[in-house]
C-alpha cells in the first residue's frame, strides 16, 4: 500500500512539476536561437589564424621600425655633448640685429619675456660660475 | 530525441563550436526543464516565462565559459536557479535560502500513522489544480529540490550541486516535501475536505 501511494505521488508530482513551456514561449526561444551570435572558434585555432592576418605582420614591421628608430635616437643622444656659447656676445648680436626694430610691432607678452630673460640670466650666471661644467663633466664651454 | 546527459553534453560542445542546429536542439531538449525550474521558483507562469527566456539568453552569451567540469545540465540548471533568484530580488519578492532548515512545517502536517496502517486505502487528490495548490504551499527549497528530483537522470548529488547545498539537505528537502504533499493531498476519509493552506 505504501509503495502504491508512493508511486502515485511520484506520478502526480512528476506531471505537476515537469511541465512544457507555453507554445508562445517556445516560439520566442526558437527566435532567440536564430538570432543568437554563434560562438567564436576555440582559442588554439584562433592563435593559428592570427598569423594569416596581414595586419598582424604590418603591426610587427611597425614595431620593429619603431624599435630601430628609438635605438638610433638613444644612441645619438648618448653621444651628444652640450655646447654653451658666449651668452653676452649672443645678446649683443641680438640687440644690434635689424630685427630689434620689428619687436614693437609684435604683440609680445612682456611678463613672459621678462621671465625668460630672468631664466637666461640665471643660466648665464651659473655658466659663468662653472657650476654647469661641474654638473656635466662631458661638456665644454 | 535527446535523452542522455552524454548526448546533451555533446550538443553543448557542438553549440560551443558554433553549430546553430545543435544550439536549437539543446534549447528544445532543455526548455521544459528550465521552465519547470523557473515555475518552481517564481510560481507565476508569466514570471517563469520571462526567467526562462532570460536564462537562455544568458546561456547563449556565456556558453563559451562552460568548461565541462560538471554535466551541462548541472551547469544549466544552476544558472537558471541563479537567474530566478536574481529575478525575485529585482521584483522585491522575498528570497528564501535554499539551505533553510525547514523543520517547522512537515512534522506538524504529516500524519504520523500514514505508513502504519497498511490495509488502509489512501486516496490522493490528483487533479492538477489541487496538486499545484499543494505545491505552492511548500517552501521554495523543497519545491525546487522536488522539481529537480523528478527530472530524468538527476541524481541527489546533481540536485545538491545545482542548489549548492549539502547532499543531506537535499535528501531532507525531498523527503519532507513529499511527506507534506502526501498529507496535503490526502483525501479525508470522513468526507471533510482539508484544503491546502495555499489553495485558491
Amino acid at each position: 500500500m505504501r509503495r502504491d501511494v508512493d508511486d502515485r505521488l511520484d506520478r502526480v508530482l512528476r506531471e505537476a512539476l515537469v511541465v512544457e513551456p507555453p507554445p508562445e514561449l517556445q516560439a520566442r526561444l526558437m527566435a532567440l536561437v536564430e538570432s543568437a551570435p554563434l560562438a567564436t572558434p576555440a582559442a588554439p585555432e584562433r592563435r593559428w589564424l592570427l598569423w594569416l592576418d596581414p595586419n598582424v605582420w604590418l603591426g610587427l614591421v611597425a614595431v620593429a621600425v619603431l624599435a630601430w628608430s628609438a635605438w638610433s635616437a638613444l644612441a645619438w643622444l648618448a653621444g651628444f655633448t652640450f655646447v654653451l656659447g658666449d651668452v653676452p656676445e649672443a645678446l649683443i648680436v641680438l640687440v644690434s640685429s635689424p630685427a630689434v626694430g620689428l619687436l614693437p610691432r609684435l604683440d609680445l607678452d612682456l611678463t613672459s619675456l621678462a621671465l625668460w630673460c630672468a631664466v637666461g640670466a640665471v643660466v648665464w650666471l651659473l655658466n659663468a660660475s662653472g657650476a654647469l661644467e661641474a654638473a656635466l663633466p662631458g661638456t665644454r664651454a | 530525441m535527446v535523452d542522455t546527459s552524454e548526448q546533451i553534453d555533446a550538443l553543448a560542445r557542438r553549440a560551443q563550436a558554433g553549430d546553430r542546429a545543435a544550439l536549437a536542439a539543446l534549447v528544445q531538449s532543455q526548455q521544459r526543464y528550465v521552465y519547470s525550474i523557473a515555475l518552481g521558483v517564481m510560481k507565476e507562469p508569466a514570471d517563469a516565462a520571462d526567467m526562462t527566456q532570460e536564462a537562455f539568453m544568458r546561456v547563449m552569451r556565456s556558453l563559451h565559459t562552460y568548461r565541462g567540469e560538471t554535466r551541462f545540465t548541472t551547469w544549466l540548471y544552476r544558472l537558471v536557479t541563479n537567474v530566478c533568484l536574481d529575478g525575485l530580488r529585482r521584483r522585491g519578492r522575498p528570497v528564501e535560502p535554499l539551505d533553510a532548515d525547514d523543520d517547522e512545517g512537515p512534522s506538524e502536517v504529516v500524519d504520523p500513522d500514514r505508513w502504519s496502517r497498511p490495509d488502509e486505502q489512501v486516496e490522493l487528490r490528483e487533479s492538477a489544480a489541487e496538486v499545484r495548490a499543494a505545491l505552492a504551499d511548500l517552501p521554495a527549497s523543497q519545491r525546487l529540490a522536488l522539481t529537480l528530483h523528478y527530472f530524468e537522470d538527476m541524481r541527489y548529488e546533481d540536485v545538491a550541486s545545482v542548489m549548492n547545498v549539502p547532499l543531506n539537505t537535499v535528501k531532507s528537502h525531498i523527503r519532507r516535501g513529499k511527506e507534506r504533499l502526501a498529507s496535503l493531498l490526502r483525501r479525508p476519509e470522513n468526507g471533510v475536505e482539508a484544503v491546502p493552506c495555499g489553495a485558491t
